[in-house]
């Protein structure tokens, strides 16, 4: 009896283990995602709009190399007057996965449901340029004036000021949902809705089940517009933290790790970089300046000079080279692209604790109580960063004491003007433009108290044309005004260390050309193209 | 029999608006919620987004209001939306239920039955090098967090043999096949095993040994019987009576699922759930799942008193 009993558990573990895992499957791309991205919906998310590359779609998306847009339901489009009003040629043809045809109605109740105040979408402000948005944000309009259907297959688009490069910069956040399923939904009960967990788009690919905390999975689209994808199926994987994804590309249960959450530890590179299945890209500009944030309000921080010296105080060097294992680079002002800041003319605020201490006594500091300094980001790499900084600001005589708090936790500081000091970043690697929210006067919660006209007025400029040129010469001469005032202490321009199975053909290939993570948009990488290696 | 199920209901429902009314509090008095928790700084909202949200979800309300509010739901049946997803919370907490129970239910299975019988062995093998291995490990398998197990079982089993997978309950995407869904388990479940067959061991041998010194084990033997017979019969199953509530006690946790565990393996259960929803200040499900694992609690209770009756015939109930 017992042997029996014994012979039955062995073949019971032998069959629980021998048996193939199914992830090397062909056809299947298996994708990491964090949690929290798919059930808000693309109208209040941020890390859900990779969805909106294969299911949903926009009128354009990026390139995947950054420069330049791809037309997707917008075959083309002219602006004859320099940028104030834009006439879009639909795409003709399309259908959204249910059958029914794609029309310039829902391109237009779209742009709508963006910029309905009912809907509540942090998304909305791209739609600001638009002719008729604040009348229609006060309530004194019930649309957007400036968005109008002209047949099926056009849409005019008016702004209220010239943007050449609106469409480049602004456009690319929306996708296009379908009117004859969301036009019956109230506005207020957009978000959350269950469409969101069962999309109709008009992608490469068809959703085809949601699971959650799970996955998501999409089947091909045998007549997507570009061309039918190669991949039977994309599985979206959803994981909770990090270090499982990490696990998850060794074991190959995934195929391609997500971008949100901090990327590869600096730790596990060079345990991955070791493995034949994976291209690691170890250096994968994230677009991503990190630095000290200063409630300019607080009197201690008002004066300049304190802001100047904590930046002497800290040995930003010292900190790349040992707790970032050389990743990263400095930076000394406030964009991560490098066609936005000046060659030279802006000061390094090189490592000198003396010059620190004199400036500090030039304005007069004087060691009150200690600093409430908040910190989001809890992985080792970035709490022994601010362990360091925390130790060199107290060398100068700048005690600070930090303290994680999760999101909610952090707008409510915000929100209650109890802020003093932290360490935060902001993902802005697409363009310049998106720093603005940082450093413009009264911009609310993250401008803190700068404000300073010049600056504003330089960002102005930079969305007033679409040449790369003019373009920078505006954001360099703003570089020099933060480099100098800091009202930021600046840090570091972070890496976001990504790895990719070479499995998928196409996969590493693209990303190896992205110059930086692009978050928060849909990007075009040509997925219908990619392939399973055999 | 009946008066007394009565009575302890009757006397648990105070117990349960207490927990909810202290919870409620709890989580009200955390910094921020559920719409401080959506914005971020990619997508900073203004101050009449702010506003509106707040107003949409009923946030703006006194929090009296507010708990008023729910328990007027929760009586009707309902256990409201989820502020996040929109969702009715019920359907959020029952369809993870099975995946919640397939994983505590087998660690708790398995360690019970594997726990019980260890203990036993030590108990009848008292002052033998087996005792003291065996206690030796049942101290380890206290100390040792279940987190810690959980990453060095995926370390030696995944990423070093790559016998199992690492995480999930599933491979994701494909129709659900139970060896696939027993090679997830394998991992999150013995993670989650160790501590309670620790736990259970300890129970069984302490209450084995007692049993062995009765004077009704030694008639037992004097009447000649096997000693199976008087293992089994006459020493495991009055052993049996103190594990039983001991077994009865850590029920709950079948539904409460373990935060850490779903964490790491990234198993689609209630804690997942949880632990996501105090993160979004997602009150309604904070408070569904306080809710239900309170009820659950309260009727394992009574569940376990009537066991123990049955089991021992020197209790009764009136």
């Amino acid at each position: 009896m017992k042997r029996e009993l014994m012979a039955a558990v062995s073949m019971a573990a032998v069959v629980v283990m021998a048996s193939p895992s199914s992830a090397q499957q062909s056809g299947t791309f298996r994708s990491a995602m964090r949690t929290g991205c798919v059930e808000q919906g693309t109208l209040h998310t941020t890390c859900g709009h990779r969805l909106d590359e294969t299911v949903l779609q926009g009128l354009v998306h990026i390139k995947w190399t950054g420069e330049g847009v791809q037309p997707m339901l917008a075959e083309s489009w002219a602006t004859p007057d320099g940028g104030k009003t834009f006439t879009f040629k639909l795409r003709s043809g399309v259908k959204w996965h249910d059958g029914t045809p794609f029309t310039a109605k829902d391109v237009v109740f779209s742009l709508n449901l963006y910029a309905n105040p009912k809907v509540a979408s942090p998304w909305g402000v791209k739609l600001s340029s638009v002719a008729g948005y604040d009348d229609f944000k006060s309530g004194a309009a019930s649309e957007l004036r400036g968005v109008k259907a002209i047949g099926d297959d056009t849409v005019r688009i008016e702004l209220s000021t010239a943007q050449p490069a609106w469409v480049e910069l602004q456009l690319i956040a929306i996708s296009i949902v379908p009117e004859h399923i969301l036009g019956k939904v109230p506005p207020q009960d957009i978000v959350g809705n269950k469409f969101w967990i069962n999309r109709v788009g008009t992608g490469p690919f068809i959703w085809k089940e949601y699971q959650s905390d799970r996955f998501i999975e999409v089947v091909r689209n045998q007549s997507y517009f570009l061309g039918a994808p190669k991949l039977d199926r994309i599985v979206y994987q959803i994981y909770k933290d990090v270090p499982s994804i990490v696990t998850a590309l060794e074991t190959q249960e995934v195929d391609a790790m997500s971008y949100e959450g901090g990327g590869i530890p600096v730790s596990e590179l060079s345990r991955l970089q070791k493995l034949q299945h994976l291209t690691v890209l170890p250096k994968f500009n994230a677009g991503l300046p990190t630095y000290l944030q200063f409630n300019l309000a607080d009197a201690r921080f008002a004066d300049a000079r304190v802001r100047q010296a904590m930046l002497y105080a800290i040995d930003r060097s010292a900190i790349i080279e040992t707790i970032k294992g050389g990743a990263g680079e400095l930076s000394n002002t406030l964009f991560p692209q490098a066609w936005a800041r000046p060659e030279s003319g802006m000061e390094s605020y090189a490592y000198d604790p003396e010059k620190a201490r004199r400036l500090l006594k030039e304005a007069g500091w004087s060691s009150t109580k200690p600093i409430d300094f908040i910190y989001y980001y809890s992985d080792q790499m970035n709490v022994d960063t601010i362990t360091a900084v925390q130790s060199y600001l107290a060398a100068v005589g700048i005690e600070i004491k930090p303290r994680l708090l999760d999101p909610a936790a952090i707008n409510q500081v915000y929100a209650d003007g109890k802020f003093e000091m932290g360490f935060f970043a902001q993902g802005m690697g697409l363009d310049p433009s998106l720093g603005e929210p940082l450093v413009k006067c009264n911009a609310k919660p993250l401008s803190l108290g700068y404000c300073n006209p010049e600056v504003d007025a330089l960002f102005a400029k930079g969305m007033s044309s679409a040449d790369r040129k003019e373009r920078a010469a505006a954001y360099r001469a703003a570089a020099v005004v933060l480099n100098r005032e800091v009202p930021k202490g600046w840090l570091f321009n972070e890496v976001r260390p990504l790895a990719f199975n070479n499995r998928v053909e196409g996969l590493p290939q693209h990303f190896k050309e992205q110059p930086l993570v692009i978050f928060n948009h849909a990007v075009y990488n040509e997925v219908e193209k990619w392939t399973i290696k055999k | 029999m009946l008066t007394y199920i009565l009575r302890k209901i009757l006397l648990g429902i105070p117990v349960l608006l207490g927990v909810t009314v202290v919870v409620f509090a709890i989580a009200s008095a955390m910094p921020g919620d559920a719409v401080m928790a959506m914005i971020t700084a990619e997508a900073p909202s203004s101050e009449e987004l702010i506003a509106m949200r707040r107003g949409q979800l009923g946030l703006d309300q006194p929090i009296w209001v507010q708990y008023s509010t729910w328990l007027w739901q929760v009586l009707q049946g309902n256990l409201g939306r989820s502020f996040i997803t929109g969702r009715p919370v019920a359907d959020m907490i029952f369809e993870r239920v099975p995946y919640t129970l397939e994983l505590m239910g087998v660690a708790l299975l398995v360690s019970f039955a594997l726990g019980t019988a260890l203990g036993v062995v030590s108990a009848l093998r008292q002052y033998h090098t087996t005792d003291y291995v065996l206690t030796v490990a049942g101290f380890a398998g206290v100390a040792i967090p279940d987190f810690f197990l959980g990453m060095l079982l995926v370390y030696v089993f995944s990423l070093e043999l790559r016998w199992l997978p690492s995480s999930g309950m599933g491979t994701a995407g494909d129709a659900f096949s139970l060896v696939d869904n027993l090679r997830h388990l394998v991992l999150p479940a013995a993670a989650l095993a160790l501590f309670r067959t620790a736990i259970f061991m300890r129970y069984a041998r302490s209450s084995m040994l007692e049993v062995l010194t009765q004077d009704y084990m030694r008639t037992a033997r004097a009447k000649g019987l096997s000693r199976i017979t008087i293992v089994l019969r006459h020493g495991l199953r009055n052993a049996l009576i103190p594990l039983v509530t001991v077994f009865g006690l850590t029920t709950p946790t079948l539904f409460g699922g373990s935060v850490v565990v779903e964490t790491i393996f990234q198993w689609p259960g209630i804690g997942l759930l949880f632990i996501n929803a105090v993160i979004d200040r997602d009150s309604p499900v904070i408070m569904g799942y306080v809710l239900i694992t309170a009820l659950i609690v309260m009727i394992s209770n009574i569940l376990t008193d009537l066991a123990y009756g049955a089991l021992d015939p020197r209790v009764s109930y009136d």
